[in-house]
């Protein structure tokens, strides 16, 4: 355990950076949860297959990888709605209980389907941003994760305005409020809910995208990630937004200088600590103003 | 009412012999397989006593399980303790944890969904905690080690062939569903289904639900690490993923979804109906289709949810509650 | 039997209860009634432990109730009903009151004939194996009285009990609340419906913003002007 200021600086940057990714991962979770109070056991799954569309058009098609967004992104938004149509709308009225098991139920499935297809094999993608590098004083700001960052914040933001700004997301935040009274004005609710899993699930395609260059994806990369979604948008308040945001901000740095400061792979004990403390001591998050 | 209690008698009878008897008639692959069902219906009862009774479902079980394995498995190959002590001290340490897990979580009045994400959590935690405890061998995890002696070591839980673990397995669920059918016909199996059912009315009539809720937690949490442990010396191998993983945990609680939740055989007859499909298409499909077993357990949870997510058995009581008031046709009116 | 002395509620920079002093003798039946949001629902919930009072004290057969959780209370000798009836669905009519007189009887065997002898006074042993969620309103009122009778209490907090009920619904659950307070039990009750109120009530409190602005036999109150000036002329 070596502390240095240097290396913390590296952390601080590389945690910033992560930040925005795991930001960007969240923001989708956190519109489907706090849309439909839908909790997506399969988020992780989701981003796990977009990053293997992503990984196999740059490997095998030799495509820019953040040319593939023009693919995963529409693909994810294509397989959310399908996905959801056939399994989750007919049980949107259960008890929320069934959703996860269900959910839980297709995670199973995609893993293991990437599993047969693909094998266990950790696939990394060679690209022409993989060995950029920048040098900020002693700290190694890659190229493709501060690309991923700036990505991650573009596509946030054009999500937050789509939200704020557009009729369509309006209703989509009328519906989160009160379903109801949505109804009554005339908003069709299920339609709704389909856009909001649609656009939730092609943030993870871009999302993806931007991973590719300096991240490996295998049948399980979705499981951490998934989780770390889940934290996320539990720290930074369901449905809220530049909550998501910052909290991504918060556990990317948690992640990075405990990395630095931790033995092994005690941060991630640490992160999921601030998860359990959160969840018990003030379940709507640090900014969230609803209560659960 | 009493032929159907008697023909019910009998056939719990006639299963029960066909399962002890199985080893004497049945090859050591099928014996595996006896075991693996056994093994899955047995964590999935003891699951069951806090998600399907009690209605708090945990998706981090594997807490519990690890902790059993473990401690059994630390206490076997480094201080020669033999497993059949080890478990209990497994079981206590897990029984103090599913204290900590239930009262920091009940206390503080989660559920559900809350609920399931700290457990997640929690067992996540440990397998990053373990994985940095060299002592237990860190990453790589530890091995139970034949002791190597002819015809097996019996009081060291080690046994030659696999007829031995068989017989074990088969007396923990038994067991364990003996308990689990004792507990639901007391006032603390009442007690917790109406937790389940319905928290507030529950406190309004005199049940104190964070006592039963945590109770439950400590009951389910000692089964489990007894369960940990049995894995541990069947399957001779434990590293942090296979017992505190998420593979674990969900493999624990599947079998309780799908065969029924909260009630006494759904585990059971979850188990018996799926391991050995997925285990024999396993070996048909071979290793070019690792995975694939999982699959079908991930489809046919779907598939449940979808269409009984009350289970086999909530379906097949549904069924017969079905045929009962159409064969008795008494103008009883059951508004719905 | 129940004192309660300038019980207080806030929440979140809204008193929902301010000062409220009043006493219920044993043997009676008392009234609450107030127009809505004039803290009847608040009131209680916090003598049956469901919340804490921010000050004031509730004193339950002489002794100190104030932040006793539910089950505590219950076990006291206060049982309560809920306004929107709370069944255990999955579990019949017999499970359900079982829960109730699991209280004083540990023992199953002891617990299901408490529960028989539950159902035959409220009239449901015919649908003792009914599952809760197959029931009428009237049957799941009943039923709901019968859960907290089956606890043996010595006080009954009914709220809003007839509401939703037809009228001949209503005199059904009036017949028995008269019949249980004769054998013993007291009562509180919180009422919109006046006919239950001026049927039962030995003595009436009327609430409005969280304050007790009059107290007394129900044709007192019913010729209060400041219990008509709340109302604000609406009559049921």
């Amino acid at each position: 355990m070596v502390f240095s200021f240097e290396l913390l600086g590296q952390a601080l940057v590389t945690g910033i950076l992560i930040g925005g990714i795991f930001a960007l991962i969240s923001v989708g979770l956190s519109l489907i949860w706090g849309v439909m109070r839908i909790i997506n056991f399969a988020h992780g799954e989701f981003l796990m297959l977009a990053m293997y569309i992503a990984y196999f058009l740059v490997a095998k098609g030799g495509w820019d990888p953040y040319l593939t967004i023009l693919v995963t992104a529409p693909a994810l938004f294509l397989i959310g709605v399908l996905i959801f149509q056939s399994t989750i709308r007919p049980i949107l009225k259960d008890p929320p209980m069934n959703q996860i098991m269900l959910t839980v139920g297709l995670s199973l499935i995609l893993q293991n389907l990437a599993l047969v297809f693909f094998k266990a094999d950790v696939l990394t993608a060679n690209t022409a941003y993989t060995r950029l590098n920048f040098f900020l004083g002693g700290v190694v700001v890659r190229g493709s994760q501060l690309i991923a960052f700036l990505g991650s914040g573009l596509a946030a933001y054009l999500l937050y305005w789509f939200l704020q700004k557009t009729e369509t997301g309006r209703a989509i935040r009328a519906a989160s409020i009160n379903r109801d009274a949505a109804t009554l004005v005339g908003i069709n609710v299920r339609n709704t809910y389909l856009l909001a899993f649609g656009i939730g699930s092609a943030s993870l395609g871009v999302a993806a995208s931007l991973m590719i260059p300096f991240y490996y994806t295998s049948p399980t990369v979705g499981l951490f990630f998934g989780l770390i979604a889940y934290v996320v948008v539990v720290l930074g308040g369901l449905g809220n937004f530049p909550g998501a945001l910052v909290a991504g901000l918060i556990i990317g740095l948690t992640e990075s200088i405990g990395a630095s400061l931790l033995p092994g792979s005690l941060a991630r004990v640490l992160t999921f600590s601030i998860f359990i403390i959160v969840l018990l001591l003030r379940p709507q998050g640090i900014f969230g103003g609803k209560q659960k | 009412m009493k032929t159907r209690f008697r023909n019910s008698f009998i056939l719990l009878a006639v299963i029960l012999l066909a399962a002890f008897t199985l080893p004497f008639f049945a090859g050591e692959y099928i014996i595996h397989i006896g075991v693996l069902v056994l093994f899955y219906a047995y964590m999935a009862v003891a699951w069951n006593i806090l998600g399907g009774y009690a209605g708090q479902h945990s998706l981090g079980h594997a807490l519990f399980m690890g902790i059993g394995a473990y401690t059994s498995t630390y206490l076997f190959t480094r201080m020669g303790l033999t497993p059949w002590l080890g478990m209990w001290v497994g079981g206590a340490l897990a029984g103090l944890t599913g204290w900590f897990v239930g009262y920091l979580c009940f206390r503080y009045g989660l559920k559900g969904p809350y609920f399931a994400l700290v457990t997640i959590a929690m067992a996540e935690a440990a397998v990053y905690i373990v994985n940095n405890m060299s002592a237990v061998g860190g990453a790589q995890g530890l091995e139970v080690a034949w002791v190597g002696r002819e015809g097996g070591a019996p009081l060291l839980m080690q046994f030659d062939g696999k007829g031995g673990y068989y017989y074990v397995i088969l007396v923990m669920t038994v067991l364990s569903v003996w308990l689990s059918s004792w507990l639901i016909k007391r006032r603390f199996g009442y007690q917790l289904v109406s937790v389940r059912e319905n928290e507030d009315a529950a406190e309004a009539l005199g049940v104190d639900t964070l006592r039963v809720k945590i109770q439950a937690s400590i009951i389910s949490a000692i089964m489990t690490a007894l369960g940990g442990t049995f894995f541990a010396q069947y399957f001779t191998y434990i590293n942090p993923r296979n017992v505190f993983g998420e593979g674990p945990s969900v493999q624990i609680l599947l079998f309780a979804i799908i065969g029924g939740l909260g009630t006494v055989w759904g585990p059971v007859v979850g188990a018996l109906v799926l391991v050995p499909v997925a285990e024999l298409s396993r070996s048909w499909l071979g290793g070019s289709f690792a995975g694939a077993h999982i699959l079908l357990y991930g489809t046919v949870m779907v598939l449940v949810m979808l269409f009984m997510p009350n289970g086999i058995v909530g379906l097949y009581e549904k069924i017969r509650a079905q045929l009962k008031s159409r064969s008795s046709n008494d103008g009883k009116s059951e508004a719905s | 039997m129940l004192e309660v002395t300038n019980l207080r509620k806030d929440f979140d920079g809204l008193t929902a209860v301010h000062d409220l002093s009043f006493n219920v003798e044993t043997g009676q039946i008392v009234g609450l009634i107030g127009p809505n949001g004039a803290g009847k629902t608040t009131t209680f919930a916090m003598l049956a432990g469901f919340l804490t009072p921010t000050s004031g004290e509730i004193r339950f057969h002489d002794k100190r109730i104030n932040g006793l959780k539910p089950h505590q209370v219950c076990k006291l000798g206060m049982a309560r009903t809920f306004q929107i009836v709370q069944p255990f669905p999955d579990m019949t009519v017999l499970e359900n009151t079982m829960i109730g007189a699991y209280v004083r009887h540990p023992n199953t065997a002891d617990a299901r004939r408490k529960a028989m002898e539950v159902l035959e006074r409220v009239n449901l042993v015919h649908k003792a194996d009914t599952l809760g969620r197959n029931l009428t309103l009237l049957e799941l009122k009943r039923l709901e009285i019968g859960k907290a009778l089956a606890t043996e209490p010595g006080l009954l907090l009914l709220d809003e009990v007839a509401a939703g009920l037809k009228d001949a619904e209503v005199d059904n659950i009036l017949v028995l609340v008269r019949q249980l307070n004769e054998e013993g039990i007291t009562f509180l009750i919180v009422e919109h419906l006046m006919k239950v109120i001026m049927n039962l009530s030995h003595s009436v409190i009327v609430l409005d913003f969280g304050q007790m602005i009059a107290q007394g036999t129900p044709q007192e109150i019913s010729r209060n002007p400041a219990v008509l000036a709340a109302y604000l002329g609406k009559e049921e």
